[in-house]
């Protein structure tokens, strides 16, 4: 099938369980695939700021303030969708969209994950 | 050839001067404190005085050696002679701002001293010196040691036409300003319609001074850059324009250098931390540019278009406004803005009035 030539094989998916991660090589770059929480995520290995190795930080839930009003103290919590860190310098993204979570202009590029037949695929 | 200021102003340009002092003492303010404060001034003698406002200061004029040919100096003044001082610098208006309590943030007991000499200020200025239709207005000192006291402050005199700010001393004061204790006073200002004025203390009136600096260069040219930082990094980070949106923000007497400085570096720290200022909605420079900014005193660099590159930088002249800090000994009159070689006539009136013509109702 032609839509195959193009995608790249990652790992089957019992391989990939949440909380785990894989580096797979698209085309001479390598992405990072994501299982966080049963939901599948790739981007890209290479930090926007000084190409560090952005897919082997650290992943958890965006970070939330909400403020009650004058005078109160803000409330914290982690949101659902994920932002991963990267190692070298803390440059954050959301892991849905690329976009680094303070500056929209930071991206780093991200890739359909898709499951058929046991196996994980990125389609680029 | 004359070495006036009036001589080197130029009047081709409507010119408001958003810092300028009024040299007011103690003495001007003891019939306007209440009880029983006002006794004891009376009573007392100079140590009482020194009790209600502890100040240190260094020798301004260089021990005499700046001495200017004019009678507006650092004795004090009279009420008549704000209209003769602007005419003197060739302002239209003048929104004159506190002397005295410049040492504001040195009050860090939980007794009643702010309030009741944030309030004597205010009801003297209105009193004796503030006259609209003369063009001589002030800002409300904000007694921010004690935020209830505050607000009550600034409802009390929010409707008057002489007070077209309200302004807190940023030299020291603990906590930094953008703790949530001073929220109440952000609501209360933003409600009147009014912008907060940040205006630092410095030369000993901030901690530079205390911990062993010994001349007056170093803690002129410390205290006020320092201290309008860091009051300046903790609005942003702790999101006051976000929880504020309406409240227009003025800071005054670092120069302008400062700004792109702090855009820079909190925006690198920001991209690395935004997990630790969650509340922005854009970068921290964005801010920056949405706060206004006094020019005094500004920075006269070898290379005219440095200073060009700054203007642009902080986002133009609509964030700016002329100041002249007078009579203060490094003031700037009109011509250091109407004098720059790279500006339009009308920006330079933008800077020269149209900024404060906006934020301050004038």
């Amino acid at each position: 099938m032609s839509s195959d030539t193009d995608r790249v094989e990652v790992v089957p998916v019992d391989e990939l369980t949440p909380g785990e991660r894989a580096i797979v090589d698209v085309n001479g770059h390598d992405v990072g695939v994501f299982n966080v929480d049963g939901e599948y995520y790739a981007l890209l290995n290479t930090c926007p700021h000084e190409r560090g190795p952005v897919c082997d930080g650290s992943v958890r839930g965006i970070l939330e303030a909400e403020w009650p009003g004058p005078g109160e103290r803000v409330v914290e919590s982690y949101a659902e969708t994920p932002a991963i860190s990267c190692p070298w310098h803390g440059w954050e993204f959301d892991m849905e969209t690329g976009k680094h979570v303070g500056d929209q202009n930071c991206v780093v590029p991200t890739f359909d994950v898709v499951a058929e037949d046991g196996t994980l695929y990125v389609e680029p | 050839m004359s070495h006036d200021v009036e001589a080197v102003s130029h009047h081709d340009y409507r010119v408001v001067d958003t810092d300028a002092h009024y040299i007011e003492s103690i003495d001007d303010l003891i019939s306007y404190m209440d009880e029983p404060w006002k006794t004891r001034l009376e009573k007392g003698g100079e140590a009482s005085k020194s009790f209600l406002l502890p100040k240190s200061s260094g020798d301004r004029t260089v021990f005499g050696r700046i001495s200017r040919d004019h009678p507006y100096g650092y004795e004090g003044n009279d009420p008549e002679d704000a209209a003769e001082i602007m005419d003197y610098l060739g302002v239209d208006a003048s929104i004159q701002l506190t002397q005295l309590l410049l040492a504001f943030a040195r009050l860090k007991a939980d007794d009643d001293r702010a309030a009741v000499l944030a309030k004597a200020y205010n009801d003297y200025m209105l009193d004796q010196v503030v006259d609209p239709d003369a063009g001589v207005y002030t800002t409300g000192v904000i007694p921010y040691q004690d935020p209830a006291v505050a607000v009550e402050e600034i409802d009390r005199i929010k409707h008057e036409s002489g007070i077209v700010g309200f302004m807190m001393v940023t030299g020291g004061a603990e906590p930094p300003f953008g703790n949530r204790e001073y929220e109440p006073i952000y609501e209360a200002v933003e409600r009147s319609g009014k912008p907060i004025v940040f205006h630092t203390g410095g030369s000993g009136l901030d901690e530079f001074y205390l911990s062993g600096y010994e001349k007056l260069i170093e803690t002129h040219t410390l205290g006020f850059l320092m201290n309008n930082m860091a009051q300046t990094v903790s609005l942003i980070v702790q999101g006051i324009p976000v929880k504020f949106p309406d409240l227009d923000i003025v800071f005054l007497e670092s120069g302008i250098f400062y700004i792109p400085l702090l855009m820079s570096r909190l925006d690198a720290e920001y991209r690395k931390r935004p997990s630790e200022a969650p509340l922005l909605e854009k970068p921290p420079s964005a801010y920056l540019q949405e706060m206004y900014f006094g020019t005094q005193p500004i920075e006269e660099p070898p290379h005219p278009d440095h200073l060009k590159h700054v203007i642009e930088m902080v986002g133009g002249p609509e964030r700016l406004m002329y100041a002249s800090d007078y009579p203060h000994w490094d003031f700037d009159p009109p011509s250091t803005i109407a004098d720059l070689p790279f500006l339009s006539k009308d920006d330079k009136q933008q800077i020269l009035a149209g900024t404060a013509e906006e934020v301050f109702g004038i």
